[in-house]
């Protein structure tokens, strides 16, 4: 097989190529002056996050200014389209907020590598290889990427036994999550020779037109049910989520924001792409595994979030619970579904964005020499007093993730709700309407733990930074006031889930 | 599966007529309007300010390497946007 790289390719392909120069450089600069004794061995971790900034500024630019065509490039590994061009946007904008939160974190928790943020731009270009896929084997190479880059992160505090622990756990389930996706694309293209996504399309297309699903052969099928694991492996949805708590747990809260916002909004886009177009016409297979994993990871983000007392272990809990609500907009099959879909995503990244700028700024103050990230949802009670703004914001965001009206997390559900409604799955319907009411308890306790319990040990807090809270303003305010000009919002995702 | 050059350059459909369905580096480059020249030394010169007000403990180090990625990130706009009017993306009167 020989394959010609024409210069075409190239043409769609240098924001990428930009991004991967960058880090060369970063990279030199990184090794030359960190080891430099001239200018006394600098910690260069916050110049190399401004540094970031611009990087991504400039593929911001690069980005935007792209042409609006559809093409396969390498040739046929990946694809480009109008509403990928947005998708990346979003992503940058995204990571652009994400090194406001942490810059200033990084030297607090000590983490004075500048490699850090190396693997952040690393991870960011492996994202944009994912959701560009065309082909089974480039979501291994681009996913294994994310996933290596992660699995260092995961570990990156070198000091920390929690840490080690934590990435290893990560490790060790993600290779088996990989292994479970390498032997479905294998049993796939075992039984039929086909790897791209249109291929398996006009494939699937022909063969239901004459065969039921019964009729399919059953490794074509095991490959499916295995493609699919490995996804909802990837997304901590239930019941494969068991990893998820340990590892947030261990891991730095400033790269549990990575992997609670970035990798779930990217692996449902490839979950998109490969299911909701090449492999459109086993629907009713993948939709029963999506409907199984979404009642377990409602059920068992709820009702195990009840008894957590770690914050980020009920950060965890409740990632599984929002995983759920998203994959329930997955199964409806109309395009409303897709609609919904990334509309719960952009609100989830708000909410995200928001919870992480309150809780990276909420920094213990002890004995004025040690300080550490806040880690019980009992250490809340102080803060309606010593932080009433924080805390207020932390309230609408509640309000938001609970889906209390007129915050946008309401119109999130609200609009899932309807897409099943249209899909006539009922019972899942009144299940997550049940299951959104009893979470709420676990979220409104929290308001509760904030405004109304008494607080028996006083904690000095770490004033907020510039930059936490301009992140924090702009979820809050985009939250609270999505519900005046709605047409804001709607509209951009109406356009980017209709184009191409 | 093999392609040739010609076969893989009819793949995309482009909306203005192609000046050279494969051009070389060259070429592009050559290809760059004075707009484009410009694009390349403003965003160098940006950077390289930006560059040095986050360089903080190394301020020149950190000018040079933002110049650097500046530069890179002109060039690549410049690059793509002439290769696009030779490609036939872009307009090309």
């Amino acid at each position: 097989m020989v394959i010609i790289i024409n210069i075409s390719d190239i043409y769609i392909f240098i924001p990428e190529l930009y991004l991967t120069l960058t880090v060369f450089i970063l990279l030199i600069y990184g090794i030359f002056y960190s080891t430099n004794k001239y200018y006394g061995y600098p910690i260069l971790s916050k110049n190399f996050g401004y540094l970031v900034v611009i990087t991504f500024t400039y593929i911001l630019f690069l980005i935007i200014n792209t042409p609006d065509f559809l093409s396969t490039y390498f040739p046929s590994f990946f694809f480009f389209n109008n509403s990928l061009k947005w998708i990346k946007t979003i992503f940058l904008l995204v990571g652009i907020c994400y090194v406001f939160l942490v810059i200033s974190n990084i030297s607090l928790e000590k983490l004075n590598v500048f490699e850090f943020f190396l693997l952040f731009i690393l991870s960011i270009l492996s994202i944009f290889l994912i959701i560009s896929t065309f082909d089974l084997l480039s979501i291994y190479i681009s996913l294994e990427m994310l996933n290596l880059i992660f699995y260092v992160l995961a570990t990156i505090r070198r000091t920390s036994e929690f840490s080690t622990e934590a990435g290893l756990k990560y490790f060790i389930l993600g290779v088996f999550s990989t292994g479970l996706l390498l032997f479905g694309i294998a049993l796939i293209y075992g039984c039929i020779g086909i790897t791209n996504f249109i291929d398996l399309s006009l494939f699937f297309q022909s063969i239901m037109k004459e065969k039921s699903i019964l009729e399919i052969p059953t490794d074509l099928l095991l490959g499916l049910v295995f493609i699919s694991t490995a996804f909802f492996f990837k997304l901590s949805a239930a019941p494969f989520h068991m990893w998820s708590p340990d590892v947030y747990e261990g891991t730095l809260t400033s790269i549990i924001t990575l992997f609670i916002i970035f990798t779930k909004i990217t692996i449902f886009f490839l979950f998109i792409n490969l299911f909701g177009t090449s492999l459109f016409e086993l629907f009713n297979v993948w939709q029963k595994l999506t409907l199984i994993c979404a009642f377990f990871s409602l059920f068992l983000g709820t009702f195990i979030a009840f008894a957590q007392t770690k914050f980020k272990r009920f950060l965890a809990y409740s990632s599984i619970n929002h995983v759920g609500f998203i994959m329930i907009a997955v199964s409806s099959i109309n395009y409303n579904g897709f609609y919904s879909l990334i509309f719960y995503m952009m609100i989830y990244i708000l909410i995200n964005l928001g919870i992480f700028a309150s809780l990276l700024s909420l920094r213990n103050f002890r004995n004025y020499k040690f300080n550490h990230q806040i880690r019980y949802i009992s250490e809340f009670t102080i803060l309606s007093k010593t932080h009433p703004i924080i805390a207020f914001s932390i309230l609408i965001i509640l309000f938001s993730i609970s889906g209390i009206p007129p915050i946008a997390g309401f119109f999130t559900k609200l609009i899932v709700f309807l897409t099943c409604l249209k899909s006539s799955l009922y019972s899942l319907v009144i299940f997550a309407i049940t299951i959104s009411c009893l979470a709420t308890f676990y979220y409104i306790r929290i308001i509760k733990i904030i405004y109304f319990d008494n607080c028996n040990v006083w904690l000095i807090y770490v004033p907020m930074d510039k930059s936490k809270a301009f992140v924090l303003s702009f979820s809050v305010l985009l939250l609270t006031f999505f519900c005046l000009n709605p047409n804001l919002i709607i509209n951009s995702i109406y356009i980017i889930s209709t184009i191409n | 599966m093999v392609l040739s050059t010609e076969e893989a350059s009819k793949q995309v459909s482009t909306p203005y007529p192609p000046i050279d369905p494969n051009p070389s580096f060259t070429r592009v480059l050559l290809n760059f309007k004075p707009k484009e020249y410009a694009v390349v030394v403003a965003s160098a010169a940006g950077s390289a300010f930006f560059g040095y007000l986050a360089g903080h403990p190394v301020r020149v180090p950190s000018t040079y390497c933002a110049t650097a990625i500046g530069t890179l990130g002109g060039f690549c706009y410049s690059f793509r946007a002439s290769l696009g009017r030779l490609l036939g993306f872009e307009p090309n009167n």
